[in-house]
């Protein structure tokens, strides 16, 4: 566990009985579905679980019933068609620093005030923070409340040993300055990569990577296991029930693929090639979170496209996965035991397909291209092999819920 | 807001061509030829012109531009009622 490492300590009170958790997640499916499965696990201990996001990821928790204060100013959707942030440079820090400075800066800038009157009011006992929703940090600390900070990105963690002394390097350089002349108002020690710190900053802090694939000796001691939950977040259940008879129908290798929650939509030509590539093979394909007006142009005897549908229920039928490494979809695929082919596109995407592909579970390939992803996949899906060593590591990780029992009980222990 | 000062503004945050002559019962799909991205867009466009903070956990199925139109008229509802109580919350 650690603490707020930066020398500031902060008057919270201790509470004999927490009642209100706020969680400031941001960002995709993976970024959430933690602090949802969290919620979840908070809200049968009869905690009222909150969440603060902006209105794009506010989508998530509302779907799953949860009580969801919405922030932020109008353009945020335009994540969803906004392709520059989608770029694997630099390990995928350069999709970071843009991500940072287009869609979380403004964010901060335009409505922090609003941001810290909305929590004052809230009254939480507890802010559970996150690495990219960096307003539940900062308000915590303005506002004296407790902080867990629930983590997912050992990517940016790594930028905290990168620089530790000198000040002349600073990552997402906008953004950076903001929370530099924030941390002046706080009266604080100033923090060596703001961007990064402030994603740590706290009383405890957990990284939900599962400790079986980590091997990073400075991150593992934090990691708890990734509690992955896609219940309450919709899905046609005909279409699921569909997908899962295809499945199980094939004669040949089955193969799921997947570029995430949004990735996904926007990423017309991606489908096209991969139908092209199966049309005629005796390969069944499911094609999952693909637009609707894709959607039939994809479709053929043994290639299906669909919406969003959860992981855990059709992973489970298929020989293997295709997918891009988005921290959710990975351990979605990893508990079903599945070999994988990662084509990482951005964010922590190329660590997470570098560890999936350390730990034996699949292959990385950060620069491959479609056809070269569709012949991994039928290679993997016909090898019993990696598919027993699949089968294995997926049993070896940490069980979801022994997962998100685990964080809660850590968040009730700190409150 | 109007329904026609709506559809101006939402046609503008969706990047569309505006021109006159928009009814409710104009699909947002077939004739307006939204994509499943944008139908996102219509419900955060609604919210967020109403200035509510706390939406309903039910995301709304919105199908025509009468439809959109009445979800941000119940939006400002929820607002206005959330501010006689003192409290914003929808």
């Amino acid at each position: 566990m650690r603490s707020c490492h930066n020398g500031v300590r902060r008057t919270s009170t201790t509470r004999a009985n927490v009642t209100k958790v706020l969680f400031c997640p941001f960002g995709s499916a993976g970024d959430l579905l933690p602090s949802m499965s969290v919620a979840g696990m908070l809200k049968e201990r009869g905690i009222e679980p909150l969440f603060l996001c902006d209105r794009l990821s506010g989508l998530y928790p509302r779907a799953a019933g949860f009580t969801t204060a919405v922030i932020g100013g109008p353009g945020q959707s335009r994540a969803l068609h906004d392709n520059t942030i989608l770029t694997a440079r630099f390990q995928g820090l350069e999709s970071r620093r843009r991500h940072m400075n287009n869609y979380v800066l403004p964010i901060l800038e335009m409505q922090y005030p609003a941001i810290v009157a909305t929590i004052a009011d809230l009254g939480p006992d507890l802010i559970v923070g996150s690495p990219l929703g960096l307003w539940g940090a900062l308000a915590a600390q303005e506002l004296g409340i407790p902080c867990f900070q629930l983590h997912l990105y050992p990517d940016l963690l790594r930028l905290l040993e990168r620089d530790s002394r000198s000040r002349s390097w600073r990552f997402s350089l906008e953004l950076a300055l903001w929370l530099e002349e924030k941390e002046q108002l706080l009266g604080m020690i100033p923090t060596s990569v703001p961007i990064a710190d402030w994603g740590t900053m706290g009383d405890a802090i957990a990284v939900v990577h599962d400790p079986e694939l980590i091997t990073d000796s400075s991150v593992l001691p934090l990691c708890i296991g990734y509690p992955y939950t896609d219940q309450g977040l919709g899905g046609d259940p005909d279409e699921l029930r569909n997908i899962q008879r295809l499945l199980i129908a094939a004669h040949g290798p089955a193969v799921v693929v997947c570029l995430g929650s949004f990735i996904g939509l926007a990423e017309v030509g991606f489908w096209n090639q991969l139908a092209d590539y199966f049309k005629r093979s005796d390969v069944t394909v499911v094609c999952v979170g693909v637009s609707k007006e894709s959607r039939n142009l994809l479709q053929s005897a043994n290639v299906a496209a669909t919406g969003y549908l959860p992981m855990s229920q059709i992973a489970p039928y298929a020989d293997s996965v295709i997918h891009h490494g988005g921290i959710g979809t990975m351990y979605g695929v990893l508990h079903a035991g599945k070999p994988a082919v990662v084509l990482s596109r951005a964010f922590d995407q190329p660590y997470n397909g570098a560890i999936l592909q350390d730990a034996g579970a699949g292959q990385h390939l950060p620069h491959g291209t479609v056809a070269e992803a569709c012949e991994r996949a039928v290679e993997l899906a016909m090898d019993e092999g990696a598919k027993r060593r699949a089968i294995d590591i997926g049993r070896s990780l940490r069980p979801f819920d022994g997962v998100a029992r685990d964080i809660a009980q850590r968040i009730l222990e700190l409150a | 807001m109007t329904f026609d000062a709506y559809v101006a503004g939402l046609f503008e945050s969706l990047d569309i061509d505006w021109w006159d002559n928009r009814q409710p019962s104009d699909e947002l799909y077939s004739e307006i030829g939204l994509d499943s991205m944008q139908a996102f867009e219509v419900v955060l466009y609604s919210e967020e012109m109403a200035g509510l903070r706390f939406p309903p956990a039910e995301i709304p199925m919105i199908f025509t531009l009468g439809e959109a139109y009445s979800y941000y008229c119940l939006a400002v509802e929820i607002v206005a009622a959330a501010k006689d109580e003192g409290v914003q919350r929808g």
